[in-house]
């Protein structure tokens, strides 16, 4: 029985550990992360689990100028170092091997790489962000989905607002104009 | 009606016929009502069921409620409401636990099912908050492994088959991939996970129940093949999976049994079934495929170079030798056939040796499981049947004969089949009314 008590026990520490674990990581990320802003495109599916979510892609989906000798292949890890101006926007993207020391940087999945055909040092690079979503309240959702598509082709970018440090990356908000798309939503007539 | 009741309403039938004595008659009704008030609650494994589906309810319950995404609330709150979920879920298991054998199995069944439930609620919702992309294979794995010790403490039979079932699921995802990562080995901690429960600390619960065996059986299934055909990725390979499928029918196959399990039915043996079929399932195709020996023997050759296929080929090498000294000989020559191709390999050249090679095996055994039944060996002659009808339907679809001819030789056959069907029908009669005749 004292066995039964201990595999209860560490079951237990696990099962409270994992998910805090996380939540302290990622708290730490926007307490102390640098704002960044990226533009992007959000369109509204659905998750079983965690429900409504606007799927949120940044632009442009490629990175392009990588140099061909880091050799990445599908599959790799990879750091993308963000250059901002003073609203913490992001100017430009480059993709490196190696975690740099200093600098604000995203830890990055590669997906796919394209040999350029103007010039055989470059590739260009497609990555998976480790934010790909934000997830709504289901009231919301509908909403959110018409403005999304009310704004797809709109002049006012669309622009995910993100807390990054270490590498590690949580997605707050989608601002546009610099308002929230929640306060946004509130001036909206419902659907 | 349950069965003691139904005995009880029979004894006095049987002891007017004079079938039992009053003495037995007494005794079975004794025993009777002893099984009724031990289950005064009605079917144990009903109990079980609709327990866990009401466990499973109120966590879908759960699970839809943080879906709803109350984003109005603060986190903090939210995050500590899907805390206390899990902390009073648990508190359950502990008062279970506690209770030992006074508690019914159905609740500790129930408490198990809603730790694993909340737990899952609890990721979901840090997922949710912080909007955590990424795979949600991910989320899978970290899910079984921290409720796995649920299943240790509970012997819960619905926390075994949500084990199993994302055990299975995960590898499948990752296998499916193609991304050439390797990662599915981590199915082989996913089962680890799983031997405290079978079979067990000690070796202390080595039998399971029927369903559970089925369903252990479809899981090693998908994770083998899963880690196969991501092997083959890994190692840039597009034919070695094809003979490593073949190896992990054939570890299913032999996989080993004490005498008592060897005597049991095969649909009380679904590894037997489910690798058996699937052996010849990949040799009858293979029959067909005239002219694949190049691509045979170049899946072999890659498969020999992968790890994980030699892994395979040094367990199915030790069931071998186990199932040698159990006498199994029914499935030690329906595993023959995972050398055919090896042999088809070595006939370099020659395009049509892997096709006749299965043909020839494929008969060999059906003849072998007819034969061993009129040798007083335990044989299985219908399937043995059954084997040469679809080789003769096979060969005969892909050869060049006239049609009046294939015609012919069909109806022949298969007048044959009938025949032997109706003879063996009445020698099976004639064997068991031998065998149940009152000797003056």
């Amino acid at each position: 029985m004292k066995g039964v008590w201990i595999a209860f026990a560490v079951g237990c520490a696990l099962q409270w550990l994992a998910p805090l674990a996380q939540v302290m990581r990622y708290e730490r990320v926007i307490k102390n992360g640098t704002v960044v802003r990226m533009e992007c495109d959000a369109p509204d599916p659905y998750d079983l689990l965690r429900g409504r979510y606007l799927a949120v892609r940044v632009r442009p989906e490629e990175i392009l100028g990588v140099r061909q000798d880091l050799a990445f292949e599908r599959g790799d890890t990879a750091y993308a170092l963000l250059e901002l101006d003073e609203a913490g926007v992001v100017k430009s993207v480059r993709l490196e091997r190696e975690q740099p020391r200093e600098a604000v940087f995203a830890k990055v999945t590669v997906l796919s790489v394209y040999e350029g055909p103007a010039n055989n040092d470059q590739v260009s690079v497609r990555v998976g962000w480790p934010f790909d979503r934000l997830y709504l309240n289901e009231n919301l959702a509908p909403t959110a989905d018409q403005w999304y598509r009310d704004n797809i082709r709109a002049e006012k970018s669309i622009f995910a607002d993100l807390r990054v440090l270490d590498g590690r990356v949580v997605l707050v908000d989608l601002l546009q104009d610099g308002k929230s798309f929640r306060q946004l939503l509130k001036e909206l007539p419902a659907p | 009606m349950k069965h003691p009741e139904w005995l009880i309403q029979q004894l006095d039938q049987w002891q007017r016929d004079g079938v039992v004595s009053e003495e037995s008659a007494e005794k079975l009704r004794t025993w009777a009502g002893q099984q009724l008030k031990a289950d005064a609650g009605g079917s144990k494994a009903a109990q079980v069921i609709v327990g866990g589906l009401g466990a499973l309810m109120v966590g879908a319950g759960l699970l839809a409620i943080i879906a709803h995404n109350w984003d109005m609330i603060p986190r903090g709150v939210r995050l500590a409401g899907s805390f206390l979920w899990m902390a009073l879920a648990q508190l359950f298991l502990a008062w279970t636990l506690k209770r030992g054998e006074r508690v019914s199995g159905w609740v500790t069944e129930v408490a198990a099912l809603l730790v694993v439930l909340t737990v899952g609620g609890c990721l979901a919702m840090v997922s949710q908050i912080y909007s955590l992309g990424g795979s949600w294979t991910t989320l899978l794995f970290v899910w079984a492994v921290i409720v796995s010790p649920v299943l240790w403490v509970t012997r819960s039979h619905s926390a075994a088959l949500f084990h199993l079932g994302t055990s299975a699921t995960w590898a499948v995802a990752e296998g499916a991939d193609f991304s050439g990562r390797g990662d599915s080995w981590w199915f082989l901690l996913l089962f680890a996970l799983f031997l405290p429960y079978w079979p067990g600390w000690k070796l202390s619960h080595k039998v399971l129940p029927s369903g559970m065996r089925w369903a252990v059986t479809l899981a090693v299934l998908a994770g083998f093949l899963a880690m196969t055909f991501d092997s083959a990725a890994v190692h840039d390979s597009d034919t070695s999976a094809w003979w490593g499928a073949m190896l992990v029918a054939c570890v299913l196959l032999l996989f080993p049994l004490n005498e008592e399990g060897s005597r049991e039915g095969l649909m009380r043996k679904p590894q037997v079934f489910v690798g058996g079929w699937m052996l010849l399932g990949l040799a009858f195709t293979h029959g067909f495929s005239i002219g694949q020996f190049t691509r045979v023997a170049r899946s072999i050759a890659e498969a020999v170079s992968q790890p994980w296929c030699l892994l395979l080929l040094a367990i199915m090498v030790i069931f071998s030798v186990l199932a040698v000294r159990a006498k199994r000989w029914g499935v030690l020559a329906i595993a023959t056939l995972v050398l055919t191709p090896v042999l088809a390999a070595v006939a370099d050249g020659d395009s049509d040796a892997l096709s006749w090679l299965f043909t020839t095996h494929l008969f060999l055994i059906g003849a072998a499981l007819i034969g061993a039944e009129f040798i007083g060996r335990p044989g299985a002659p219908r399937l043995g049947a059954m084997i040469i009808a679809l080789i003769i339907l096979m060969r005969m679809a892909d050869s060049e004969l006239p049609l009046l001819l294939k015609a012919v030789m069909f109806i022949v056959i298969g007048i044959g089949f009938i025949v032997f069907n109706f003879w063996w029908g009445r020698r099976a009669r004639l064997l068991l009314k031998q065998a149940t005749e009152v000797k003056p």
